[in-house]
């Protein structure tokens, strides 16, 4: 079960809708308690996939630091990262599944016509084959 | 060695929640093995089933991406700390274009390797490329890139085929001379391919296109031959997020990399500043192995396919550095320079600067307007105004700075003391004596009659156009080259 405030959900929308026709990513952070991950932050980063921004992201490592560094700063867990797909449903695809971390939590947007629409939560299980879809409340 | 492991936060799940784990290892490789016989499920997530540590997992030693050291080899002392840093990738499925009957027959022997297959060669077809100049590695690159399917070609020059062009630039014919080079190369490509769609940029790339030019592409190659448009093209490759397939050539050498400033460092990081003026000849100064465009520009298409295909390593981070005589290909690890002006963490290069003030040179527009007419200034001389000094018997002593294998092709009699030695061979010439420099071009003459006046020297003028201009307004049976 994951929860998440209204306003980092809307942090999300407006990021995404402000990219789009492109993809954006950024990372989550919040809580973890006995498996309930509570979404209370986020950090936007920038889209570092050379060539294709429509259709794919790539966070750098140089980005992943920032947000492990600001985890650490704000007393807060890194929890996941969330990327929008312009145009395309909310669902994880094999370039995803291909590209995912185990355990981090995985929020896709929707972009349709430049609205985000809704939102979807994904972990990826530790045999790497498939995502399990996570309930999620927005508070 | 006793080093520190840095784990980050979806990996702590198989370390017990322990952000740092010590292992013990002589280099990057056994430190790894070590840390994955510790907390074996860990193994999968970093190593794919070949053995291979993952697209996207990252490791550094103290800072230091072993990509730029020597990978699983890198050595450790006591004490290195080393971070596992994953890179996050995702993305939608994009259909990608369909294959005709015809062009899966055409591209079999692409296809039938699983490296490439369907999904590679549709990849092709999917991307586009633009080739800046299309002389001696243009030639190539679009010959490859077009009979490999690449399905869009863009191609920027301004130039006319000139038959000094032929010796290397294979994408022109003899019977193309004097005709565009965008028009020779369209045929060219559609002749080999006619399924690449080319598009032509008859323009110089200046600051003020570059951006509008460049961003409908998905990879740039730069094929130029001077310094002010590669900072040009590495810097609005940049400000795009464009990869950038660089080559060079000059005598029998040359070099080859992929700047790509989101994953590795760009031209600016390995040469900062451009050389002063004159330093570095052209091609038409120093002259070029006309084979040596052919390997390099190859080099270049063929990195460009990798980058399109997502196969093989990248030369991102790495420069290599071909020596034609020797028959020797030496590689060099590049870093990105945090203080990079243009992709460094504090960048003050945010907009197209001007690169030809910036590398030194005047511009076309600029030079034609400071020529002289005549001897106004007393610092230049046409070719026209010193034949009719010369035939009135004036006492003008002239000096040819070129190397002696110009001289050998043509002269306009004189002393011959090539730039390169000048400053110290000085000592004889008159400086109380009017003297005429000239070269090839006009070029070096220039830089040589400055240093004379420097040295004292009371009337030094450059012969306007070099020894090319004598022969086409003066001497037009003159061999010229």
């Amino acid at each position: 079960m994951i929860n998440m405030l209204s306003s980092v959900r809307r942090k999300l929308y407006i990021h995404a809708e402000s990219v789009y026709p492109e993809e954006c990513c950024g990372f989550l952070f919040g809580a973890e308690v006995d498996g309930f991950r509570k979404i209370i932050d986020s950090l936007d980063v920038p889209n570092s996939e050379g060539t294709r921004l429509d259709h794919r992201f790539l966070i750098t490592p140089k980005h992943y630091r920032m947000a492990e560094e600001h985890a650490r700063n704000e007393g807060m867990r890194l929890l996941g990262f969330y990327h929008s797909h312009p145009d395309h449903k909310a669902l994880p695809t094999q370039y995803d599944l291909e590209n995912g971390i185990p355990w981090f939590l995985s929020v896709i947007i929707s972009v349709t016509g430049g609205t985000a629409s809704h939102m979807t939560a994904w972990i990826m299980n530790d045999s790497r084959m498939r995502y399990d879809q996570q309930s999620m409340l927005v508070l | 060695m006793e080093v520190k492991f840095l784990i980050p936060t979806p990996f702590r799940k198989h370390t017990g929640n322990s952000d740092t784990v010590i292992v013990h290892g002589q280099t990057v490789e056994e430190a790894l093995i070590s840390l994955t016989e510790k907390y074996s499920p860990l193994y999968r997530h970093l190593f794919s089933d070949d053995g291979t540590l993952r697209g996207f997992i990252n490791v550094y030693i103290n800072d230091n991406d072993i990509r730029y050291l020597e990978q699983g080899r890198t050595g450790l002392k006591d004490a290195d700390v080393i971070s596992i840093i994953p890179s996050i990738a995702g993305g939608i499925d994009v259909r990608l274009p369909d294959l005709s009957q015809e062009e899966i027959l055409r591209y079999s022997r692409h296809v039938i390797m699983p490296e490439v297959g369907m999904e590679g060669q549709k990849k092709l077809k999917a991307a586009s490329v633009l080739v800046i100049g299309a002389g001696g590695l243009g030639s190539p690159v679009c010959l490859y890139l077009a009979a490999a399917g690449i399905g869009k070609l863009g191609i920027v020059d301004f130039d006319v085929v000139d038959v000094t062009n032929l010796q290397r630039q294979i994408l022109h014919s003899t019977e193309n001379i004097g005709r565009s080079k965008l028009d020779s190369a369209r045929e060219r490509i559609s002749e080999i391919n006619p399924h690449v769609e080319t598009k032509a940029f008859n323009t110089m790339l200046t600051s003020k296109n570059a951006m509008d030019i460049l961003c409908d592409f998905d990879v740039i190659i730069d094929g130029t031959d001077n310094f002010a448009t590669r900072y040009l093209v590495n810097d609005a490759c940049v400000l795009l997020g464009k990869p950038n397939v660089y080559g060079s050539i000059f005598r029998f050498e040359g070099q080859v990399s992929l700047f790509d400033a989101k994953r590795g460092p760009c031209y600016r990081c390995l040469y900062p500043s451009p050389p002063p003026p004159g330093l570095v000849p052209s091609c038409a100064e120093g002259g070029v192995l006309g084979v040596l465009p052919g390997i390099i520009g190859t080099l270049q298409a063929l990195e460009a396919m990798k980058l399109i295909t997502g196969q093989g390593e990248s030369l991102a981070g790495r420069l290599v550095l071909f020596d034609a005589l020797a028959l020797t290909f030496r590689e060099l690890k590049l870093k990105k320079n945090p203080n990079c002006p243009v992709c460094g963490e504090h960048p003050s290069i945010r907009e197209l600067i001007d690169y030809e003030e910036f590398c030194g040179v005047q511009s076309h527009q600029a030079g034609s307007a400071q020529k002289p007419a005549g001897r106004d200034n007393k610092t230049e001389i046409t070719p026209k105004e010193l034949k009719e000094r010369l035939d009135r018997g004036e006492d003008i002593a002239i000096l040819d700075v070129r190397e002696p294998v110009e001289h050998e092709i043509c002269s306009i009699g004189g002393k011959l003391i090539p730039l390169g030695s000048l400053r110290q061979r000085m000592n004889e010439l008159d400086p109380e004596h009017e003297l005429v420099v000239y070269c090839k071009t006009g070029r070096r003459s220039g830089q040589a009659a400055e240093l004379l006046r420097k040295a004292g020297f009371k009337q030094v003028e450059n012969l306007v156009g070099g020894i090319t201009a004598w022969a086409a307004d003066i001497d037009p049976k003159m061999a010229r080259y």
